[in-house]
């Protein structure tokens, strides 16, 4: 601690405030600035970064890569992509990624899985957020009977058999062709990210309220309720600006969980249906030939260890950069390496706070 | 033996289940691999190591078995019948039926009624029931039990043509009175209806002897009394093996204080061993000293193959192997002298339902006969090997003259380019042209009624499956058939299609297979009227149905074609006058009626472990010939009888 404390006195003021302006000319840096001058410094979450924006951009222009190829996400090969005995054939400058076992183009399938394995990533989280957040909120501000009634739902939400219990509703859902609850539900991506987002909630609500129960005391809400603010201004106005920078790091963190759940669930064979291709199916159909076609393992298997592996490094570099208190107290249990690159950060970049004094 | 399965997931053949995972039961027609292994003179000895995981055979009751796997196991070790099979290949008659508790073939009157057998003296049970004469009586008991409506029969529909069958199937008769045995090993059977193939119907493992129960000598159905469902565990063996234990048997007690087969283990292992009342019938060898099979239904196919390869079991029960390893097995020589493939008596195909538009429409029906690409298919589902084309609906096996001549060999009355359909552009021609005549089409030949929108179709949901679905739906679009495909697993696709007032469109793949080497099992219940049934319909197309059975399944079409006349026609005939009338009904349903899309006709594939000598294939029962197999060396394990 008195390492971190001493540095950026140091060196901080000259590089922060010797400017070309020199003295007097000190401006206070936004937000956002600090924050990208932060992340910037992570390669990891810059490199998952770059590999995100490819990766929508590649989910955005699958149907333009399928029409470059000319191989449709549908369209089956059999002449052309399986052998003699309908084994598919391995990475071919006609098929880049191989065949896969039913006889598409996997490259094209892969580039379609994306879709699936990023809509429902995005989807179910949203839901999560916008349900967790609310009732988290509502869980914190109002503490007594309502964070009694909110909290126990998180409970009996959090001990169910999540994958159990997502295997049933799938199943009773996915199967009839009416779907269930007269129709309200009905087999698909849609239902998968329910699925996925109502069962997940719990975790973004508990952060949130515990953030609620801490901001609620703070000197700017009793100020903002001497002003004669209500409820509703003081958790919109007030509590959901301090939530942000935990809900976006949060956020980053399960999305690739929600990436291998969906992945999960497909490979089960109750996730999206059958026909539809997603990164989590194809890896269920290799499991069948992967000894005769590792490519139909691999491929998929490298997307998806890819996606949910820069989401994690974005999420991981976001924290840091959003929370200089997270970064302060792990210090100690961290490397070498990554405590001199903090030490370097934290000396040329001292807080708007800072700053502006 | 054997009823409808899916490509993919069975749900009545307990072999088509592995078809699911993708090579049917296949092998080719048109590949060099012999039918019987060449090798050394088979040795006697060892048990044979068999492995399944397809634990359907939770009954093992003759009476109630209709697996093809089941079959096998009671015609070459277990049951004898009147007649039987050689066991061996068609090419060396393993389609026709010989005599086996029987003299000789049987006697039929000139008006085709009555047929008389006579039965072999001195054969007797395996223990406990070792001094028991087998005797005419206790096929008489068998058929009883056949048409007793307590047992859940397997195919009673095949014994109704014998006099009195049908009155004592319905309680109205306590005995059945066309069956009379003037003598110990005399019976006489007297028909309804001349039957020309009613030898067959008495080779089906179904009509083996039930022994008296020399406790409860009135007991009508002897040692079955009292085991409505479940003789399997309590089952007498006749033919070279037994269960293991069956001496441990004691019929004295109440039924349900009896103790069971301790050999059969369900889900665990069934073991067989020598029957020692055998008296070494002429037609089943019994090199080896016991068949052992060991059942776990959560192991995988790919890891029991590797393990015959391994030789740490002979043996995997199915109808098909892995593509994988067929490649393997193909393309390694020491191995390829251990894969056996075989034409068996069945077929996938696609089925129209005339009832329901646009598929009353004949001409819809022909473009869809031209506008499916069969060659597609069977490259997806495993290529030549797997899956020989059909053109058109009996197997060629069955439409064989005495002399060797396959009647519809060449007959394609759907031919497009290579079998390409719609894929080629001669082929998306005649389908269109076939579309441009029908109701529903326009004159470019493209369906563009609402009929053709959003047709509910069934399909199945593993292995290849939904490649093999996904190929039919593009070929159909091109004639502006658009599908609403379901995929559902195989016995979720069967509970849909036995039941006809679920009015299915298409069904893309159910299959068929010989119950015995006649052409009456492809028709009598998949193609004739008075068969469709509220619980168990095969007719997936309705042919034949009646303008009531129609309403009463809630049909809005009611007149559908039938050709219950072409099927009556042939019933009584024999010999080659027989197989050619089939022939004239196969041409009659392809032309005529147009209801199915033949897709192949199926092969069995087996591979068997290094030290299996003697494979000789079973045409009966699809598969290995148990009792003609023999092990090399002494390598055996220890038998576990």
């Amino acid at each position: 601690m008195a390492q971190v404390g001493t540095i950026p006195q140091q060196t901080g003021a000259p590089a922060e405030g010797g400017g070309e302006d020199g003295a007097g000319a000190v401006v206070g840096r936004t937000p956002w600035e600090l924050f990208w001058r932060r992340f910037r410094r992570d390669k990891f979450a810059i490199g998952g970064a770059i590999f995100i924006i490819l990766l929508v951009l590649m989910a955005i222009c699958a149907p333009l890569i399928s029409h470059l190829t000319g191989h449709g996400p549908d369209e089956l090969f059999p002449f052309t992509g399986l052998d003699q005995y309908g084994l598919p054939l391995g990475p071919s400058k006609h098929f880049w990624f191989g065949v896969d076992s039913q006889g598409h183009d996997l490259f094209v399938r892969v580039m379609y899985g994306a879709r699936t394995s990023l809509f429902v990533a995005l989807f179910a989280t949203g839901l999560e957020v916008v349900v967790g957040t609310i009732l988290g909120v509502a869980a914190g501000f109002y503490r007594g009977k309502v964070d009694t009634v909110i909290s126990r739902i998180m409970d009996i939400v959090l001990s169910l058999p999540v994958l159990l219990l997502a295997l049933g509703l799938v199943s009773a859902c996915g199967f009839s062709n009416n779907g269930c609850l007269g129709g309200l539900i009905k087999p698909g991506l849609l239902l998968v990210s329910y699925v996925i987002g109502l069962f997940s909630w719990p975790y973004i609500a508990r952060i949130v309220r515990g953030q609620v129960l801490s901001v609620r005391e703070k000197e700017f809400i009793e100020a903002a309720r001497a002003g004669g603010a209500g409820d509703f201004r003081i958790m919109w106005r007030e509590v959901m600006p301090n939530l942000v920078a935990p809900l976006v790091v949060y956020s980053t963190l399960i999305i690739p969980t929600n990436v291998l759940f969906e992945a999960t669930l497909s490979y089960l064979g109750i996730g999206v249906p059958a026909t539809t291709p997603s990164w989590g199916g194809q890896l269920s159909d290799a499991s069948q030939i992967f000894n005769v076609a590792w490519w139909t393992m691999f491929f998929p298997g490298m997307f998806l260890l890819g996606t949910t592996l820069a989401f994690n490094m974005v999420g991981d570099g976001m924290r840091d950069a959003l929370d200089p208190k997270t970064a302060a107290l792990s210090y100690k249990k961290q490397s070498g390496r990554k405590q001199r690159k903090r030490a370097e950060a934290a000396a040329v970049e001292p807080t708007a706070t800072q700053a502006a004094a | 033996m054997k009823r409808p399965r899916f490509v993919g997931g069975v749900r009545l053949l307990a072999a088509a289940a592995v078809v699911s995972i993708v090579a049917v039961a296949c092998g080719g027609g048109g590949s060099g691999t012999s039918s019987s292994s060449s090798s050394v003179p088979p040795k006697k000895g060892g048990t044979l190591q068999l492995a399944t995981n397809q634990d359907v055979f939770t009954h093992w009751d003759p009476q109630q078995e209709y697996f093809q796997e089941s079959f096998a196991f009671f015609q070459c070790c277990l049951l004898r019948t009147l007649m039987t099979y050689n066991g061996k290949p068609a090419s060396q008659g393993g389609n026709q039926v010989y005599p086996d508790l029987a003299t000789q073939n049987p006697t039929v009157s000139s008006d085709g009624l009555t047929w008389t057998f006579h039965m072999k003296s001195g054969l007797h049970y395996s223990p406990p029931l070792q001094s028991v004469e087998i005797t005419s009586p206790d096929i008489v008991r068998a058929l009883m039990r056949i048409g007793d409506p307590n047992v859940p029969s397997g195919y009673p529909f095949y014994y109704d043509v014998i006099q009195g069958f049908s009155d004592y199937s319905a309680g109205k008769a306590k005995t059945i009175s066309g069956l009379s045995t003037p003598d110990p090993h005399t019976l006489i059977v007297t028909l309804t209806q001349p039957t020309g193939d009613l030898g067959y119907r008495f080779a089906m493992p179904a009509t083996a002897p039930i022994p008296p129960n020399p406790s409860d000598p009135s007991a009508p159905l002897g040692v079955a009394q009292g085991h409505d469902t479940n003789y399997g565990s309590y089952m007498v063996s006749s033919g070279p093996y037994m269960w293991a234990g069956s001496g441990d048997l004691d019929f004295s007690k109440t039924p349900s204080a009896q103790p069971t087969l301790p050999g059969l283990q369900a889900g665990k292992e069934w073991t067989m061993v020598r029957n020692p009342s055998d008296t070494q019938d002429p037609l089943r060898p019994a090199y080896v000293d016991g068949i052992d099979t060991s059942v776990s239904p959560s192991a995988s196919q790919a890891v029991l193959e590797k393990e015959v390869t391994a030789g740490t079991i002979d043996n995997v029960i199915e109808n098909g192997v892995l593509p994988a390893t067929l490649r393997q097995y193909q393309t390694t020589p020491n191995l390829k002298s251990h894969l056996f493939i075989n034409p068996s008596a069945g077929n996938y195909y696609v089925a129209m339902n005339l009832g329901t538009p646009p598929f009353d429409d004949i001409h819809v029906r022909k473009a869809v006969e031209y506008a499916i690409d069969k060659a597609a298919i069977q490259r997806i589902q495993g290529g030549p090997i797997a899956w020989p084309i059909a053109t058109h609906w009996v197997p060629n096996s069955l439409l064989t003259l005495s002399n060797g001549v396959q009647v519809l060999k060449n007959y394609d009355p759907y031919k497009t380019p290579s079998e390409q359909g719609a894929d080629t552009s001669g082929g998306l021609q005649l389908a269109k042209a076939e579309m441009a005549q029908s109701k529903y089409g326009d004159s470019s030949g493209m369906c563009t009624a609402s009929a053709c929108k959003n047709v509910l179709t069934l399909g199945g949901n593993t292995g290849t499956q939904p490649a093999f679905n996904s190929e039919i739906q593009q070929n159909l679009a091109k004639i502006g058939i658009q599908l609403n495909l379901k995929q559902l697993n195989g016995s979720a696709i069967y509970a849909k299609l036995l039941d006809p007032s679920s009015q299915i469109p298409l069904a893309l793949s159910p299959g068929w297979l010989q119950d015995y080497p006649d052409a009456f099992t492809f028709f009598y219940l998949t193609m004739y009227g008075p068969n469709i049934s509220a619980q168990a319909n095969y007719n997936e197309s309705m042919v034949g149905a009646t303008p009531a059975m129609m309403k009463k399944f809630g049909y809005s079409i009611t007149s559908v074609p039938s050709m219950d006349a072409q099927i009556q026609k042939c019933m009584p005939l024999t010999g080659d006058a027989r197989v050619n009338c089939w022939a004239d009904a196969d041409k009659y349903l392809m032309e005529q009626i147009a209801a199915v899309v033949p897709l192949n006709f199926t092969n069995t594939v087996n591979i068997t472990g290094p030290r299996v000598t003697n494979y000789v294939y079973n045409e009966f029962a699809s598969g290995m010939s148990m009792d003609k197999i023999a092990l090399n060396g002494g390598t055996s394990s220890s038998p576990s009888g």
